[in-house]
């Protein structure tokens, strides 16, 4: 899994045409997203190689000689690819006229190995400097390296580069101005394994190389914290703590933020005198974003803890603990991660599936990603279990609330895992197994910079994410829900007093557009006990879950503005076989709970699957039968519960 | 596995190559070889080769390109190093002056520059080498011990039938500073 | 020929090469005890990562623990630790 995380997404730069591009290579772990975070500062973007599904970055150097442009190549161990990703980088080095020069980026503790990647990169024949990365390691471990040596053994310029010191990044960006310039060997390295091996030992031994010893304070804190007992007892800590701290933690702030939220919904009301345009702005726009925003602290502080056991090496190891379990759905220790990360959000899970070498286990593990519980669930989780059994309930020693809750995250991860282990099957038929391999990292302090890059460009993608797709749908569905205005003439003729503010916002909404949308699908979701309103509220949820409840919010507050949980409570069918029933019975409650564990209501989600695989045609497919899984499942919950009550 | 073995280019001559490589052969210039290595010196694809301790020199003919022959060239080498039939002329003034030129230029480089001098081969006769000090080294008390024995011992490595190493220039021009004085500092 | 190409014709030392047959799978090397990469089962794509990755033939490898489940395994090889199923390290064949 990559060590750092690139700083990107931001405006795109200006980068000018007919500069110089330089590539920079290097395995995974060799520190060189640290190294083009420290050459590009700020100034990077991100964009895809046409074609496949594999990020591509790239940032704006300024040198004596002008601006270069710097490319980030995914990290390999190899040029003879067995990944998308590693494909991109030969391919990138063979159109060779593009590329003013090579930056190969070598781990100094590793460096026979990074050799090896030195001896491939070289067959390019194009100019090529060597940065030395974690010579403090090597030197801290007892090996050594003399850079200059090494240099005119390998006939190139061998530049050490030490994480977070600006010295070795600025004679990087010197040497980087005149790639022309660079010396070349005069004959190239072989590429035959065997001659590798002995050009190799005969360039280590000319370049004073000795490797470091085993690194003492990782191995003592491996044999705690991978001990069979030790070890898994630690992880299971480390797990719950995890989500102790994103839901507890996060709890304060999230009020916080609501509260903040209700005022201003109150200051529109009150301060805007178009009485419709004031609850248009409280309404629509403030309790939409709203009732979003307020997941932004818990996804800070997921990925605050995300980088720091990334950072720290521990994921990792994570990973080595968990791998065995994940084989059983026929996955890998690090799509455990992904996984993970999906329990905050699906989004970062499908992304973190690119640290996944093999391409079928990248499809199977997007495809369970949406089915983690994650936190756009939570309010929806929390509105639907607050009606269904009161919090004083307990069951046992445990709440019935909180037990329900937990109930659905395992429900969630069994059938994530299970959509694994079935995707698997379906695309893994045919071709070779790709080996299993994972470096671990020696334990290291995070880097501060590299945790901040990664909480900030995560809430910048999800405050993107609020003020497209969520603020437009929460706008159109208000349309929906209030368009058109009716005139008092008309409220007159249909027996509705005007100044009845409650009566008038009823009467509106039961003849508005989203009122007709949602009675004509009302036969599809009839059988799991849903109404015409929920239907509204379940279809605008297929923009992003959290929508149902500001939807939901949304009607209840027509209903009845000042109580709307209690008017939710006491909806009752306005028509229909079970007119004059309530709406939210415990089996029909059931079902819409099963209905969001299942279903793909996330218009993002969708979009980030379909930029990683590079086709609608996985999106689509997980769509449709997730849509149709999620209605089984819940006719199944309505009918369990209906007969249970 | 094959030999370890990697090549060097030589600074100022971009037909030859230095193949850093073990090797337990005489030290001079190679007049035959065995395996493949043969027929590339015979029809002067190699037009000069010489053998020290720790590497072997080949030169290209003129017009032929490193890029293109040198993967064949280290393929034969790598061979034919475990072959006998080489035939050595063990004596070569030329290959003393290249030896000792690629170590002050390389290995004791960093060394040298760091007292501030330029070393210089001006000679290399009857195994025998003049090396002439300029800049620093003339004033430089350690020139005459210390880096004279260094340069010395790591010629001999790897020439062993080098007889002595003499120097030049040294004594005619003694920098002062104003006023005639010794330069402070100067005498480490 | 592209990189690709290139790499992909390349071969690794196989068993085949070895006659001498002193040689065991690193599945079944003891946690602890060190032995030196020989060559691979058979010649590849996994057996070409297996040798980027470091599993050069001549390196010294060392098993450092296992997976409270039994599996992975964890290895040092060339200054790294690397993990390792036991169905990868079966394919690595060592001096015993």
């Amino acid at each position: 899994m990559s060590h750092a995380h690139h700083h990107g997404g931001g405006a795109p730069v200006a980068a000018p045409t007919g500069a110089p591009r330089i590539a920079l290579v290097g395995s995974p772990n060799a520190g060189k997203t640290t190294l083009f975070n420290g050459l590009t500062g700020l100034r990077a973007k991100t964009g895809n190689y046409p074609g496949v599904t594999v990020s591509r970055y790239e940032g704006r150097v300024d040198t004596d000689s002008g601006p270069i442009v710097v490319e980030d190549l995914p990290g390999t161990y190899s040029l003879d690819p067995i990944s998308p990703d590693e494909e991109i980088v030969a391919q990138v080095l063979d159109e060779a006229a593009e590329l003013a020069g090579v930056v190969v980026v070598v781990d100094a503790t590793n460096l026979r190995r990074g050799l090896g990647l030195v001896a491939q990169v070289q067959q390019a024949a194009l100019p090529t400097v060597v940065v030395l990365t974690f010579v403090d390691e090597l030197l801290r471990r007892g090996g050594r390296v003399d850079p200059e040596r090494l240099g005119r053994a390998l006939g190139v310029t061998v530049l050490p580069v030490v994480a977070g010191e600006r010295r070795g990044v600025e004679s990087l960006r010197r040497v980087l101005a005149g790639p022309s310039l660079w010396p070349t060997p005069p004959v190239l390295p072989p590429t035959a394994p065997d001659e590798v091996v002995g050009w190799a030992q005969s360039v280590l031994a000319a370049g004073h190389f000795a490797p470091p010893d085993p690194d003492s304070r990782t191995g003592r804190l491996d044999g705690v914290l991978l001990h069979p007992l030790w070890g898994t007892l630690i992880f299971f800590a480390t797990m719950f703590a995890f989500f102790q701290t994103i839901f507890a933690v996060a709890a304060p702030l999230q009020g916080l933020i609501e509260e903040a939220f209700a005022w201003l919904g109150e200051l529109a009301r009150s301060s805007i005198p178009v009485e419709w345009l004031g609850r248009f702005v409280a309404d629509a726009i403030l309790a939409g974003v709203g009732g979003v925003l307020v997941f932004l602290p818990q996804i800070a502080l997921l990925f605050v803890l995300i980088s720091l056991l990334e950072g720290s090496g521990y994921l990792s190891r994570a990973a080595y603990l968990m791998d065995r379990v994940m084989a059983s759905a026929g996955l890998e220790g690090r799509a455990f991660v992904a996984l993970l990360s999906s329990m905050a959000c699906a989004i970062p899970g499908i992304m973190a599936t690119r640290t996944l070498p093999s391409a079928k286990d990248r499809l199977a593990t997007m495809m369970a990603a949406p089915l983690m519980t994650c936190s756009a669930r939570l309010p929806v989780y929390v509105l639907l279990i607050g009606m269904l059994v009161p919090s004083d309930v307990r069951w046992g020693p445990v709440g019935a609330q909180g037990a329900i809750m937990f109930g659905l995250y395992l429900l969630g991860a069994a059938s994530a895992m299970t959509s694994a282990w079935f995707w698997k099957r379906i695309v893994g038929r045919s071709g070779m197994g790709l080996p299993f391999y994972m470096e671990m990292p020696s334990y290291r302090l995070p880097r501060l910079r590299t945790v901040l890059i990664s909480v900030w460009d995560a809430c910048a993608a999800f405050l993107r994410k609020i003020t497209s797709i969520i603020l437009v749908t929460t706008v159109i569905l208000w349309g929906l829900l209030n368009l058109p205005l009716r005139g008092d003439t008309e409220l007159v003729a249909a027996g509705v007093d005007p100044a009845d503010s409650v009566a008038v916002t009823a009467y509106t909404l039961d003849h508005s557009a989203a009122a007709a949308v949602g009675r004509a699908i009302a036969p599809v979701f009839e059988p799991l006990g849903f109404d015409w309103r929920v239907n509204v509220g379940v279809i605008s949820s297929l923009a992003a879950r959290e929508v149902f409840v500001s939807t939901m919010g949304q009607v209840a507050a027509a209903t009845d503005p000042e109580n709307p949980t209690a008017a939710l409570k006491d909806m009752t069918h306005t028509d229909g076989p079970r007119a004059g029933e309530k709406v939210f019975t415990p089996p029909t409650i059931a079902a819409l709970l099963i209905f969001f564990v299942y279903a793909m209501q996330c218009m993002s989600t969708l979009a980030v699957m379909r930029r990683e695989t590079g086709t609608w045609r996985w999106p689509l497919i997980a769509f449709v039968h997730l849509g149709v899984v999620a209605w089984l499942m819940a006719f199944l919950a309505h009918t369990i519960v209906g007969v249970l009550t | 596995m094959t030999r370890a073995l990697h090549p060097q280019a030589v600074p100022g001559q971009p037909s030859a190559v230095r193949w850093v490589v073990d090797v337990d052969l005489p030290v001079g210039r190679v007049t035959a070889a065995p395996g493949t290595v043969g027929p590339l010196l015979e029809y002067g694809v190699l037009t000069r080769m010489f053998v020290e301790r720790g590497g072997v020199w080949t030169w290209l003919a003129p017009g032929q390109s490193w890029t293109e022959h040198g993967p064949r060239i280290r393929d034969a080498l790598a061979a034919a190093l475990d072959l006998p039939g080489w035939e050595i002329d063990e004596k070569s003034d030329e290959l003393l002056g290249l030896v000792a030129r690629e170590i002050l230029d390389g290995e004791l480089a960093g060394y040298v520059a760091s007292h501030g001098g330029v070393i210089t081969v001006a000679d290399a006769a009857d195994d025998r080498l003049t090396l002439d000090f300029g800049g620093a080294c003339e004033d430089c008390p350690a020139a005459s011990s210390t880096l004279h024995e260094r340069i010395e011992t790591a010629v001999r490595a790897r020439y062993p039938r080098l007889v002595g190493v003499e120097r030049v220039g040294g004594a005619h021009h003694r920098p002062r500073g104003w006023l005639g004085l010794p330069v402070p500092g100067r005498g480490r | 020929m592209s990189l690709v190409e290139r790499f992909v014709s390349r071969r690794c030392a196989t068993a085949q090469a070895l006659a001498d047959g002193t040689t065991r799978s690193l599945d079944t090397l003891p946690v602890g005890v060190a032995a030196t990469i020989a060559a691979f089962d058979s010649d590849d794509a996994v057996a070409r990562r297996l040798f980027d990755l470091g599993f050069m033939p001549g390196e010294p490898v060392v098993p450092l623990r296992r997976a409270p489940l039994g599996d992975p395994l964890m290895f040092r090889v060339g200054g790294i630790e690397i993990v390792l199923r036991r169905a990868e390290a079966r394919r690595i064949l060592v001096a015993a």
